[in-house]
């Protein structure tokens, strides 16, 4: 259910107080609200334009760059199988296949909004690929049982 | 066989601060307090440290511009933004000892006179971020932080965390981020130690690079030399992995042949090649595994010691396919700012796709030595300047006829 | 006098100011650079590459309009490895965008001798955006040269409705959030369609026209006056074509000491009460 925009904004200026108003702090705010909302709405660009002075097409700028800050929604658990070298040795296309198969189209949310996945570039786990992120903890390495338990438990 | 220094603690981590005193910590910043900043500084410069993040840059020239810079507001950055692919050695050292590393930060903050000091961790590290957050906060109430900032007052160190941007590791383009930006490059010159961080003169170093400062200091200048080769002093750890028995980090003093890391790593005696060095490092292949590990032995085989990965190779694998992923990993990291590289990597990443599954039309490969030379010359940074290198290593092997499939 | 010094520009000395970048030098020594993204009132975005120059000292090559020159540079522009670079960032535009409506950008190409079918491979393919009266946006010709994003923000407007967005291959000008203009903060000035090097963006006159076959800049003559609607005195250019008595486009000189070629909504578009009649 879409949130609405002024308690969106009312909760991301909470955001703001307590990180800092400062320019410098905007990353850090932007990673506080794709945590809570699982991406970087626009009523939280307007927020932080009246707080932090961040002209809201910048935050869109800013958030488009990063790949771990998304302006649509993703899912509440986010699982990143790394593509790069070492990983694709070990499989890891063959997982993101399954993954395709089990959790469902790439970047996109699960029908009940609880997971999506995506691929992305090294994750620095490379002694034990093939890697995964899930949230913010490594599983690594990623098997076929570990995503098909996401998929059960989650999808 | 060498006992490690930098990892010397990897069999029993010291996670916290009492731990980390017991086994001989901080005596590095004991020293340097004794001494001062402008010995600490030429302590550091004699001991021959470069560079660990790729660039080579000697350490302590960088701390001595910014140590007589002008500007009272100067500031540290600890790049550890690790994101080269196959590489997970500053990973590691953060995790197997974060005092060490946030002891080099103290160190070079107090020889820099820096007003604050930021950590740049790179989003996907986040239990490595909450570690050094955690560190530094013991740090701060055991009151050795206290003095080290401007006029007199604690240093602040701040813990910032990377969007997950490969980019970023680029250090203007870090500190771009820092400052709430886009992680769009800047040129060259103004270098970082005149105009950084909020263009104001700063010092920034790689995990690796400031792990070596505390023993420096506590240990002398002279201590590292006596590691490694003259024009490469020191230990070097390295990240290996792919068809290996044994991934995993390695450190090992300047100047052992290629093949004894192999070996160490349980690689099995007949590899195809490994890639040096990262992605933008280069294909080397079993005729130069006795290739000495060093800046000068690499250089004198026309590769690159890079951030120190190693990725192995059987005979089985297809390197083509390998370097459309290193074609697919560029594309996707470069930041779009400059034409070279922006359309360059998508341009290179097509033919390296056809050329994997075997369809190119024969000219792929005159093209891809083209347009190498055109994104070497003309990006504005690192990324688009090395996004072919090791498709050129791998043209060249192949004309050379070493390629297995 | 102090403030001059000497460079070598291709082994020939030439005088620069102090504060000049490599490509002021060049200009004045008149060695022909081509520039895209580069503009006189705007910082050098260093994003095209195309005036890159080989500079003693330095591995790559640098960017002369960002880059300034100091004293006993030595710049070349003749050499292999310049000619090869410029060359290529043509080659590499013209394998993505559509030049259709920039014939400054495919005369340079041409005066560099790039070949339009060196490389193949995806096109730019960002899309065409009419929601609004004044001006469209057709992303397929846009070359992110950064003019229009500096234009809005602080080069100029101070608007801030447009942004680089995305990454790579796939960044591209964007109004934030999905949004139309209308829903964003421009204000319609019109100053990121007067630095457009390309013509992605484009007068909606002009872009009708154009679809009509019937834009012809032989018919059009252009007819200097001050705007009328403030106090501000800006310089207009009314560009009326011959046949018709119409306008059909408002510039202002990039020269012109009021404007330096900005304006706002009303000078650029606020047009239509001319043609009213009087009656």
């Amino acid at each position: 259910m879409p949130e609405d925009d002024r308690e969106i904004r009312e909760r991301v200026r909470g955001l703001i107080s307590e990180t800092g108003r400062e320019r410098t702090q905007l990353l850090e705010v932007l990673h506080k609200v794709q945590k809570e909302f699982r991406h970087v709405p626009r009523a939280a660009a307007e927020a932080i334009e009246q707080e932090m002075l961040v002209p809201v097409a910048e935050t869109y700028g800013v958030v488009t760059f990063y790949d771990l800050l998304s302006e649509k929604p993703v899912g509440r658990k986010v699982l990143r199988i790394c593509e790069d070298v070492t990983c694709s040795l070990h499989g890891s296309e063959q997982l993101a296949a399954q993954a395709e198969q089990l959790l469902g189209p790439e970047g996109a949310q699960s029908r009940n909004g609880e997971v999506s996945w995506t691929r992305c570039a090294c994750l620095g786990l490379c002694d034990k690929a093939p890697a995964a992120l899930c949230d913010e903890e490594p599983l690594a390495p990623l098997t076929s049982a570990a995503i098909r338990k996401i998929g059960e438990d989650h999808a | 066989m060498h006992s490690p220094v930098l990892l010397r603690r990897q069999d029993a981590p010291a996670r916290d601060l009492e731990a980390y005193i017991a086994s001989g910590g901080l005596a590095g910043l004991k020293k340097a307090r004794e001494i001062g900043p402008e010995e600490t500084v030429r302590m550091v410069t004699d001991s021959g440290l470069v560079g660990r993040g790729g660039a080579g840059f000697p350490t302590g020239r960088k701390w001595e511009s910014v140590r007589t810079a002008k500007d009272p507001e100067r500031y540290f950055v600890l790049n550890a933004d690790e994101s080269e692919p196959g590489t997970f050695k500053d990973r590691q050292m953060i995790d197997v000892d974060p005092f060490l590393v946030l002891e080099g930060v103290l160190i070079a903050c107090f020889a820099t006179h820096a007003t604050r000091a930021y950590i740049y961790v790179r989003g996907e590290y986040r239990r490595e971020a909450d570690l050094l957050q955690r560190c530094a906060a013991e740090l701060g109430a055991a009151g050795y932080l206290d003095g080290l900032g401007p006029e007199g007052h604690a240093l602040a160190i701040e813990v910032r965390h990377g969007g997950g941007a490969y980019i970023c590791g680029e250090e203007t383009a870090l500190f771009r981020s820092i400052e709430g930006y886009r992680g769009e490059p800047m040129s060259k010159p103004p270098f970082p130690t005149v105009a950084g961080l909020f263009r104001k003169p700063t010092a920034i170093n790689n995990v690796e690079t400031i792990a070596n400062v505390p023993d420096i200091m506590s240990r002398g200048a002279a201590w590292l030399r006596s590691l490694g080769t003259e024009r490469s002093p020191g230990v070097k750890l390295y990240s290996v992995s792919g068809h290996v028995g044994r991934p995993g980090v390695y450190e090992l003093p300047f100047g052992v042949p290629l093949r004894e890391l192999l070996d160490l790593a349980g690689a099995q005696q007949d590899l195809q090649a490994i890639l040096l060095g990262g992605a933008a490092g280069t294909f080397v292949f079993p005729q130069d595994f006795d290739m000495p590990l060093s800046y000068e032995g690499a250089q004198q085989r026309h590769a690159t010691l890079g951030s120190g990965a190693l990725i192995a190779f059987d005979h089985e694998t297809n390197l083509w396919r390998v370097a459309e992923r290193l074609g697919s990993f560029f594309a996707h990291e470069s930041c779009g700012q400059c034409v070279p590289c922006r359309v360059g990597t998508r341009r290179q990443h097509e033919m390296l796709e056809a050329l994997a599954e075997g369809d190119g039309r024969g000219s792929e490969r005159d093209l891809l030595v083209r347009l190498s030379q055109v994104m070497t010359d003309a990006s504005i940074c690192g990324l688009g300047q090395t996004a072919s290198t090791a498709v050129r290593s791998l043209i060249d092997a192949e004309t050379k006829g070493l390629l297995a499939v | 006098m102090a403030d001059t010094f000497q460079v070598l520009i291709d082994g020939h000395e030439a005088i620069a100011h102090e504060g000049e970048t490599i490509l002021d030098v060049l200009r004045r020594a008149q060695v022909e650079t081509p520039t895209l993204c580069t503009h006189e009132h705007l910082t050098p975005a260093k994003a095209c590459r195309a005036c890159v120059v080989e500079l003693k000292g330095s591995r790559a090559l640098v960017a002369s309009c960002e880059r300034k020159a100091e004293p006993g540079m030595e710049v070349r522009t003749d050499s292999e490895r310049v000619q090869n670079a410029r060359r290529g960032v043509f080659e590499l535009l013209l394998s993505q965008n559509d030049v259709s409506t920039a014939p400054a950008l495919a005369a340079q190409a041409e005066s560099v001798g790039a070949d339009p079918g060196r490389y193949r491979g995806q096109r730019y393919e960002k899309g065409f955006f009419d929601d609004n009266q004044l001006y469209v946006r057709d992303y397929d010709k846009c070359i992110l040269c950064y003019r229009c994003v500096e234009a809005c923000g602080p080069d100029v407007q101070n608007t801030f409705a447009l942004t680089v967005s995305g990454r790579g291959f796939d960044a591209g000008i964007a109004a934030g959030f999905g949004e139309s203009l209308p829903d964003s903060a421009c204000v319609f000035c019109g100053n990121c369609v007067a630095v457009c090097p390309t013509g992605a963006l484009m007068d909606r006159r002009e872009h009708s026209l154009r679809a009509e076959g019937r834009w012809d800049e032989e018919r059009y003559d252009v007819v200097q006056t001050t705007c009328s609607y403030c106090g501000v005195g800006c310089q207009l250019e009314l560009h009326v074509d011959r046949a018709s008595n119409e306008i059909v486009k408002v510039t202002s000189p990039m020269d012109h000491s009021v404007t330096h070629g900005f304006l706002c909504v009303k000078g650029r578009y606020g047009y239509s009460f001319v043609e009213a009649g009087g009656d």
